[in-house]
């Protein structure tokens, strides 16, 4: 049963990624990396596999003929659009030959990666069903749909916990089950693996595309060494697919920015999963407007204005944010942060310095006590002594990258500060998670804006010649 | 394969390649530094994750609770459906007093995920109740009457006219 609850799970992979090896190429150039295609088609594969789910289920009840309908169309479409652009496929351009220090860094991802699939398969086999709002929120919900068809939204009028999170993971889970005819615990397994594993191959494909392969190779072993993400991954929540988003936006964005791309492919793509993000958890949203506040200004500020940039970007996020359009005005279920509060509550309380020296202090204990500890304190020290670029277009990304970051941290920080809840049991029980939603783009950041080896060599030989 | 996964795309567009690879000791001291401290970092949390693995590996004979229950309850559940039953109420354990109580019961929420999509409510105030009487030796209270018998201690009441 559980080989097939993975074909379930890899099928949509399959078909998207014969659309994202399609658009990511561009003529007469290498194309992305492998981790970075396959990360892309990993995460945005089941993002597609879920909003199919979900019109399915909202049109027939998610029947298993009307979820084959819409899977088969879009399986027709990639193969079209795949075969059209075959002729792109033929491109081999040689590839700087691998160093001993990218070797070492290598054995060293191949290593925490071992470690880590033993630890999320250890976790999983122990604690089949996740942590306590996996089965109580995310898979419950992917239970009603799957059992319940029809009379989905029976689970969210006055049952569920948290009635306005967005239903990509609860959607994406019932998909699998749909094909598979069973409620298999392999699926949500499945699906949290995936999302785990293609964020590090993105933040790694990502940053080998842009900054060399020694820098891809850092940023993965960096995420690989911080220990609780994967540990989050095995709580079946949705916080590592909404990391994975937010990671996946920003990283396609600085792309197609680097590449000084022609083609619109990976703005599509960086549009889908910034919807994706939004109908994922209420936080996307958040996202979605700090993408829009950072890039929308400088994208129009240009002399001529990219509109063919704005249009790609918005192409890809139309079909999941309708989803959330939908979703919240006929679901239209209350927040319990923002139900029943007026403004000045919540100003009382961001007003209050005892509040926020507890929420700074609750934050530094938490970064000081960490497993990974060590590795926030080496990162500034790495950057420090390796310094930035020369790569302008790259430091320029990085800055857009930790521009979105700033503002999804402000915005956190200000939920914080106004939560009618108190203050201490709001973090204790969130404020790891949410920092995990950030942690892989910062990483970006990091990488992005420091000079590689490479560059620091060459810097150091050029005033000699 | 695994070379290709992180292939360095970063060669310039007429397919040239003119960098060599450095070698490590080719490269400024401060470069040097910077790399030992980054890799010190990431080795130090290694050990404590491969305990972490073997510590877990005794638990994976067992069973957790919820999954547990959730096989245990399937065949309710299943009961349930057939009857054409969306709603249910929940027969609590004596010392839960409140709806806070019950909502913050593990038994109540384990009960309420293995029976979806059946609604189980936090109150035992309407008609047809589910009971769960495993772990409590009590018979069914005065108000209410056996409904269905769901096997295994598992039963749906149905609360008398008064």
């Amino acid at each position: 049963m559980t080989g097939a609850a993975a074909i379930t799970v890899v099928l949509p992979i399959a078909i998207i990624w014969l659309l994202v090896d399609a658009t990511l190429r561009e003529p007469g150039r290498m194309p992305p990396p492998l981790a970075l295609r396959l990360a892309t088609a990993g995460g945005l594969g089941l993002g597609i596999a879920s909003c199919a789910y979900f019109v399915a289920l909202v049109l027939q009840g998610g029947s298993l003929a009307s979820v084959a309908l819409l899977d088969g169309a879009l399986a027709a479409a990639s193969v079209a659009l795949w075969w059209m652009r075959r002729s792109d496929r033929h491109v081999r351009v040689p590839s700087p030959p691998w160093s001993g220090l990218d070797r070492w860094l290598l054995a060293l991802c191949l290593i925490w990666a071992a470690a880590s699939a033993a630890l999320f398969t250890a976790v999983t086999l122990a604690q089949p069903v996740g942590n306590m709002d996996a089965w109580l929120t995310w898979n419950a919900r992917a239970r009603f749909f799957f059992r319940a068809g029809g009379a989905w939204r029976r689970s969210l009028e006055g049952y569920d916990n948290h009635p306005d999170y967005p239903l990509l993971l609860p959607s994406a889970v019932a998909h699998g089950w749909r094909w598979l005819g069973d409620s298999e615990q392999a699926v949500p397994i499945l699906i949290a693996a995936v999302f785990t594993g293609a964020t590090y191959l993105l933040l790694g494909g990502t940053v080998a595309s842009l900054r060399g392969r020694t820098a891809g190779l850092l940023a993965a072993l960096c995420l690989l060494a911080t220990c609780g993400f994967v540990a989050r991954g095995t709580w079946l929540y949705a916080d590592i697919p909404l990391s994975y988003f937010f990671l996946a936006s920003l990283a396609l964005l600085a792309y197609w920015e680097v590449r000084a791309a022609p083609q619109v492919g990976a703005l599509v793509w960086a549009g889908l999963a910034c919807g994706c993000a939004a109908w994922t958890k209420n936080e996307g949203l958040v996202f979605l407007l700090a993408i829009a506040a950072v890039r929308l200004p400088a994208l129009l500020r240009r002399e001529q204005r990219d509109w063919r940039a704005v249009g790609a970007f918005a192409l890809g996020a139309a079909p999941p944010l309708a989803l959330v359009a939908f979703f919240k005005i006929s679901v239209a279920a209350r927040n319990d942060i923002f139900a029943d509060q007026v403004l000045g509550d919540f100003l009382a309380r961001a007003a209050d310095p005892a509040r926020l020296l507890e929420i700074a202090g609750f934050l530094t204990t938490m970064l000081i006590n960490s497993r990974s500890a060590w590795l926030l304190l080496a990162l500034p020290l790495f950057v420090v002594l390796m310094g930035r670029t020369p790569d302008t277009p790259a430091r320029a990304a990085a800055g857009h990258v930790v521009a979105v970051v700033g503002l999804v941290a402000a915005a956190y920080g200000t939920v914080y500060a106004i939560t009618p809840y108190e203050a201490r049991w709001h973090l204790s029980t969130s404020l790891d998670r949410v920092l995990f939603h950030l942690w892989p783009s910062a990483l970006l950041a990091i990488f992005l804006w420091t000079a590689s080896p490479a560059e620091c060599a060459e810097g150091q030989r050029r005033p000699a010649s | 394969m695994l070379k290709g996964a992180f292939r360095d795309t970063t060669a310039p567009v007429n397919g040239q390649v003119s960098a060599q690879p450095h070698p490590i000791t080719g490269l400024p001291m401060r470069v040097r530094i910077a790399l030992a401290l980054l890799i010190l970092a990431v080795l130090v949390p290694l050990p404590t994750t491969g305990g972490r693995v073997v510590a877990l590996l005794p638990s994976l004979k067992q069973i957790d609770w919820i999954t547990a229950q959730d096989r245990r309850l399937a065949p309710a559940r299943d009961a349930l459906i057939a009857r054409g039953l969306a709603r249910v109420g929940y027969l609590p354990r004596p010392s839960l007093r409140t709806t806070s109580d019950i909502l913050a019961d593990r038994h109540y929420l384990a009960t309420r995920y293995a029976l979806a999509p059946i609604m189980v409510l936090p109150s035992s105030r309407p008609v047809l109740v589910f009971a769960d009487l495993v772990d409590e030796p009590r018979a069914i209270p005065d108000e209410f009457e056996l409904a269905e018998q769901l096997g295994d201690r598992l039963m749906l009441l149905r609360r008398k006219a008064p």
